[in-house]
């Protein structure tokens, strides 16, 4: 008797589990029941046209339901916006439609590069690479090591998992994020925080891009907003090893003969503590002109975006040479990820 | 109320980034917008090889790779002291010719030259490389010295990132507030004719405020004991003199700016009204190649308190020996 008991308790326990037992990334990215059917979004076990399994090679199997003219994610990575398209209905939502994506774009981007309070829609300048081709991963590698690492081949599995899960520890990572990006070299995995509740497009109704402050949902303390922000620097840093820097890296050699000098991508600007705060209480007290333009971190993602931007570049900061010294590709081309036109980004925080 | 701070924030961020609150006088210095592409100008994020993200290992370093000898971005070469029209060109954008209207090409600068003046060696230059330096006057006694609190750069006057004063000026100097009228900007700009408004003067007495004596009675009244006491050249009074001046003292007849004495001239501040003598009527601010010999070799007196001053050491004179005092005394 006791133990049919159990068994019913037991039973019941399972029907009350959610279907998505760790915290699923939308469509079939994780969150696997025992009996899920997210293998057949991607794969085919006898008749596969791509390797592993696949429907399609990486990135096309990614854009047919993350591309232009798909229909089965919301998230349009390729022209940088989010539209109501897929077959759920998201609650709460998971964006603003037809806003631009937090990361940009690869083909398209929303963004609102000029600070005027108006974007459209315009050609990426600059991108990282999605489809295996080959560059550089600049700054990759130790002190010394030159430029970086030459022929990095990047598609979208190289950072994201679409397996959901990725963390050192089986859970779920911010945007499916592998905690050892492929081909990284890095030795020890970074995981970024999941959201609490996923947003996939930027705060600003006018799209916006700087102030984003990465990952950040309305709701965030700044202990906690600190510790992701922590975690996306170290994430970039997994590929991007040297551009890494403390607060006082700027006037502190690191040693590099490339990378000797460097703006701080980790940690808070304690210069400008009195910026947002007017006491140190608990909780502090802010200044009323403070607004989520203001973050606590400086960060990678402070001023440039995942995926692809529209910004453009003229005059000086069209034909600052690379790493390796090479002075093509210029102009716009050499916008690298930034979120504003020229120097944009350093005039919202330096404005000089 | 979010939104509100939101917009507050976005426009005062605006406002301080495109009313191009310092003057933009030529190149990356200053008159930025929101989206300035003049940071590259200077600084790198991530692959900088100088402090403060500079894209050369010093201050020095990095001014003349457009202002120096073998500079292609300015017009100004302070290190040979000339106007070249045939520069200033940042990389892929247009020949801006700052100040080519009013300045011939290789016209002298009016700030002298660090290594060259007039095709001569400079025999004497404030050092813009980074050493400490003793200034003489610095809050101490006249003909006395005292290092200045960092190495002498082109940063310690001019502020790279524009200012309210003349040349960029630095709002402050040495820790002293520095106020100077900002003239010839923009289509009016001229680098071998001054057009000096008011507070010239203040940029030099910033290190060395002992000389900065303007009362009428500091050349010939035992009164004046500060900075050590004794009689120095007045500074800042119109050229001719005024009520206070003492009749004994001998101007000559001719405006030394618009006339001169022998066939030489020195600029005055605030010419056609108060026609002032200032610190750079004599002295030119980088360098001279002014010659010394005679009795105006400092090595004829080698008893001063510091020691023997080099020979030949001309002190940023615009003229050689003692022309400066020719052309307004007129002896």
């Amino acid at each position: 008797m006791k133990l049919r008991i159990a068994l019913v308790i037991g039973l019941l326990a399972l029907l009350a589990l959610p279907t998505g037992l760790a915290l699923a990334d939308n469509g079939p990215h994780g969150g696997y029941t025992a009996t899920t059917d997210a293998c057949a979004g991607c794969h085919r076990a006898h008749t596969a046209p791509a390797a592993r399994l696949l429907l399609d090679t990486v990135p096309n199997l990614c854009f047919t339901c993350h591309g232009s003219t798909a229909t089965g994610a919301d998230t349009n990575v390729e022209d940088g916006i989010y539209v109501d398209r897929d077959f759920e209905a998201e609650a709460p939502a998971e964006g603003d439609v037809n806003r631009g994506l937090k990361g940009g774009g690869f083909v398209y981007a929303l963004m609102d590069t000029d600070f005027d309070g108006a974007a459209t829609s315009s050609p990426v300048t600059s991108s990282h690479l999605n489809d295996g081709s080959t560059g550089t991963a600049w700054g990759n590698g130790n002190i010394g090591s030159g430029p970086g690492a030459a022929n990095f081949s990047l598609s979208c599995t190289s950072c994201h998992d679409p397996h959901g899960g990725a963390s050192t520890t089986g859970g779920a990572t911010y945007r499916l994020l592998r905690p050892i990006p492929i081909n990284s070299g890095a030795a020890i995995g970074v995981n970024v925080t999941d959201e609490t509740d996923k947003i996939y497009t930027v705060a600003d109704a006018n799209n916006k891009y700087f102030g984003e402050g990465y990952p950040y949902t309305p709701g965030d303390t700044w202990s906690s907003m600190d510790q992701q922000e922590r975690e996306m620097s170290d994430w970039c840093a997994q590929c991007h090893t040297r551009y890494l820097a403390d607060s006082g890296s700027g006037s502190t050699s690191s040693g590099d003969d490339i990378f000797m000098y460097r703006h701080m991508s980790e940690g808070t600007p304690s210069a400008t503590c009195n910026d947002c705060h007017i006491d140190y209480g608990s909780p502090p007290t802010l200044r009323t002109t403070v607004g989520p333009e203001w973050h606590h971190n400086v960060e990678c993602m402070t001023c440039h975006v995942a995926h692809g931007t529209s910004a453009t570049m003229t005059g000086y900061a069209a034909y600052v040479e690379w790493p390796d010294g090479s002075t093509t590709p210029d102009g716009d081309a050499r916008s690298s990820l930034l979120r504003g036109d020229g120097r944009g980004v350093c005039q919202r925080c330096h404005g000089k | 109320m979010r939104k509100l701070i939101l917009a507050t924030v976005v426009v005062l961020a605006l406002a301080l980034t495109m009313v191009g609150l310092a003057s933009a006088n030529g190149g990356p210095h200053g008159g930025y917008t929101a989206t300035t592409d003049a940071c590259a100008g200077c600084h790198r994020a991530h692959t900088a090889i100088g402090p403060r993200l500079l894209v050369r290992s010093s201050t020095y370093d990095l001014c003349i790779s457009c202002h120096g000898s073998a500079g292609a971005g300015a017009n100004t070469n302070v290190e040979d002291g000339y106007y070249l029209s045939s520069r200033d060109d940042p990389p892929g954008g247009a020949d801006g010719n700052v100040g080519a209207a009013n300045t011939p090409d290789n016209a002298p600068l009016l700030g002298g030259g660090f290594q060259y003046y007039q095709g001569i060696t400079v025999t004497s230059s404030h050092d813009p490389t980074g050493t400490v330096l003793a200034a003489w006057g610095n809050a101490v006694d006249r003909g006395t010295t005292a290092d200045l609190s960092e190495g002498l750069s082109c940063a310690s006057c001019h502020d790279p990132h524009g200012s309210p004063n003349y040349r960029i000026i630095k709002a402050t100097v040495n820790g002293v507030a520095v106020s100077v009228d900002q003239v010839d900007e923009g289509a009016a700009k001229d680098y071998d004719t001054e057009q000096w408004g008011a507070g010239m003067s203040n940029i030099c007495a910033a290190c060395h405020v002992a000389y900065h004596e303007t009362g009428a009675d500091v050349g010939h009244d035992t009164t004046n004991q500060a900075y050590g006491g004794g009689f120095t050249h007045r500074v800042d009074m119109p050229w001719n003199g005024d009520a206070l001046t003492d009749p004994l003292i001998g101007m000559g007849t001719n405006n030394p700016e618009t006339v001169g004495f022998g066939g030489y001239t020195l600029p005055l501040a605030e010419s056609g009204t108060a026609d002032r003598v200032v610190c750079m009527t004599c002295h030119l601010p980088h360098g001279t190649s002014a010659q010394m010999t005679g009795f105006a070799d400092p090595a004829f007196d080698p008893s001063g308190p510091q020691g023997p001053i080099p020979a030949g050491d001309s002190s940023l004179l615009r003229l050689d020996n003692r022309g400066v005092c020719e052309v307004c005394h007129q002896k």
